[in-house]
């Protein structure tokens, strides 16, 4: 028997066969001897396999498994974390730059913003105090910014333009 | 915004920085609020906030004065501005923002000649306060 | 969550079974059926009752071990048995077993033989196996799950029940 004739014998066994190549198989067997025994295999492997799958109990406790699923699951739904520093400088940056094109511009044009240092060690670093300012160098411009986090953000201060400037 | 003393002393002794401080309002609205007599601050300035995303600059106070690497200088710029300026020596200054009685702030910066160094911050209804620092001398 | 985790105890030893069926190995079998679980968990919405849930969750775990041993593969090299499947010689040259190797067993003695067997399969053999034998899928299904052509299928299928035929029959004659 070659190879097709053997997986046709298969996909007989199987049911997988058109119903009419399924009859002509059939009728064939009785003169095959080759055949019908490779057929008696298949199908004696076949139905000691069938429904015979080991029988295993998972080896962890019933708490111990599923705890650690049910911190998977915790994990895979809760919030992702922003990057602070990323996330803090585009908003702070948008907050008081000109929109996204100009900002692209002016990052062409040499613009740099920096979180403030300790100390500045050089003509373009700013150090400050304040742990949410911003510091950023328009170099075209010849200009430094410090962007303060104060006035904080505070709802018992009532601020209006007379208590800012006056 | 109430400022205070207390800059760090450093470097070399005996020089002196001659600063003009201008307290800035940065604003979409065309024009500043009734009854304040704010002009529009110096086109010179203001092309150099063009990183900024106000529409509109108004000066609210303007002062002169000289930081020395000796005691800082203390600045009223309004009512509620104050800040002690005091020079480190090779152009470094180091502003110290006061608000209601307690430090706000210290930054510590570089003011070449012809730079400004400009501490800002948001101000009510979206605008925002700027202290532009220039060198005069 | 407590009714999921109630399904997860219900369930839970027939997953582990079906993750280590496929990948012999009780530690990526737990972990696997611990991911299927999650997965199960957040695509609970998806599940409409078309299968049973324990049908629709070992589906998943087959999914994840597939993936899983496909990892597997790229990393070793291929065996001589595999390529002797891809070339679909072996197969033929086996004799034909014409006493059944299983005949007269209790049924855990069959199911320990089988076990055996099947460890001693390919991952691509064994796969076929028990996804057509276990799973009961249909070639197509298999062809699918499995990422290769029916033909393919059909050979490791033919390959891996000529195979364990005589492994059964050797474990037979070690009795």
């Amino acid at each position: 028997m070659d190879d097709k004739a053997q997986l046709k014998l298969q996909a007989y066994l199987d049911g997988e066969l058109p119903e009419g190549e399924a009859r002509e198989l059939a009728t064939g067997l009785a003169q095959d001897q080759e055949a019908a025994a490779l057929l008696a295999e298949l199908r004696q492997t076949r139905d000691a396999i069938a429904g015979s799958e080991q029988v295993r109990a998972l080896p962890e406790s019933r708490e111990f498994y599923w705890s650690k699923i049910q911190r998977a699951i915790e994990r895979a739904e809760a919030p992702a974390p922003q990057p602070a520093g990323v996330s803090g400088w585009v908003g702070a940056l948008r907050r008081f730059l000109v929109p996204v094109t100009g900002l692209a511009l002016l990052v062409v044009a040499g613009f740099i913003a920096t979180r403030g240092t300790g100390e500045p060690t050089s003509s373009l670093e700013t150090a400050v105090s304040d742990p949410g300012a911003l510091v950023y160098r328009d170099y075209s411009a010849g200009a430094t910014f410090v962007w303060l986090s104060y006035p904080a953000e505070d709802d018992n201060a009532k601020q209006d333009d007379e208590a800012l400037f006056d | 915004m109430v400022l205070a003393g207390g800059a760090v002393q450093r470097a070399q002794a005996g020089e002196e920085m001659k600063i003009q401080a201008i307290l800035v309002w940065g604003t979409d609205e065309p024009k500043p609020p009734e009854g304040k007599n704010y002009k529009p601050l110096d086109e010179q300035i203001k092309k150099r906030l063009r990183a900024l995303k106000w529409k509109n600059y108004f000066e609210v106070k303007r002062i002169d004065f000289t930081a020395s690497t000796g005691a800082p200088k203390k600045v009223a710029v309004s009512d509620k501005c104050e800040l002690d300026v005091q020079a480190l020596g090779n152009s470094k200054i180091e502003v110290v923002l006061y608000g209601k009685g307690k430090e706000a702030t210290r930054v510590k910066g570089v003011l070449p000649k012809n730079e400004i160094l400009v501490p800002c911050g948001d101000a009510p209804n979206e605008t925002a306060w700027l202290l532009v620092l220039k060198r005069m001398d | 969550m407590a009714a999921f985790e109630e399904l997860v105890a219900r369930h839970r030893d027939k997953l582990y079974a079906r993750a280590y069926s496929m990948m012999r190995n009780e530690e990526e079998a737990i972990d696997l059926s611990q991911e299927a679980w999650v997965k199960g968990w957040q695509r609970l919405r998806q599940f409409q009752g078309e299968s049973s849930f324990a049908t629709w969750m070992t589906r998943i775990v087959i999914n994840l071990c597939l993936d899983q041993l496909r990892k597997q593969k790229r990393k070793r090299a291929e065996s001589i048995e595999e390529m002797d499947d891809e070339s679909g010689g072996v197969e033929r040259q086996m004799p034909v077993i014409t006493v059944n190797p299983t005949a007269g067993l209790e049924r855990v003695e069959l199911r320990e033989r089988i076990d055996r067997a099947l460890g001693q399969l390919s991952y691509e053999h064994r796969t076929a196996l028990v996804l057509h034998e276990f799973e009961e899928l249909e070639y197509k299904e298999i062809a699918k799950v499995m990422g290769c052509s029916i033909g393919t299928v059909m050979s490791r299928l033919f390959y891996a029940r000529r195979k364990m035929a005589t492994l059964l029959a050797d474990l037979k004659k070690q009795e």
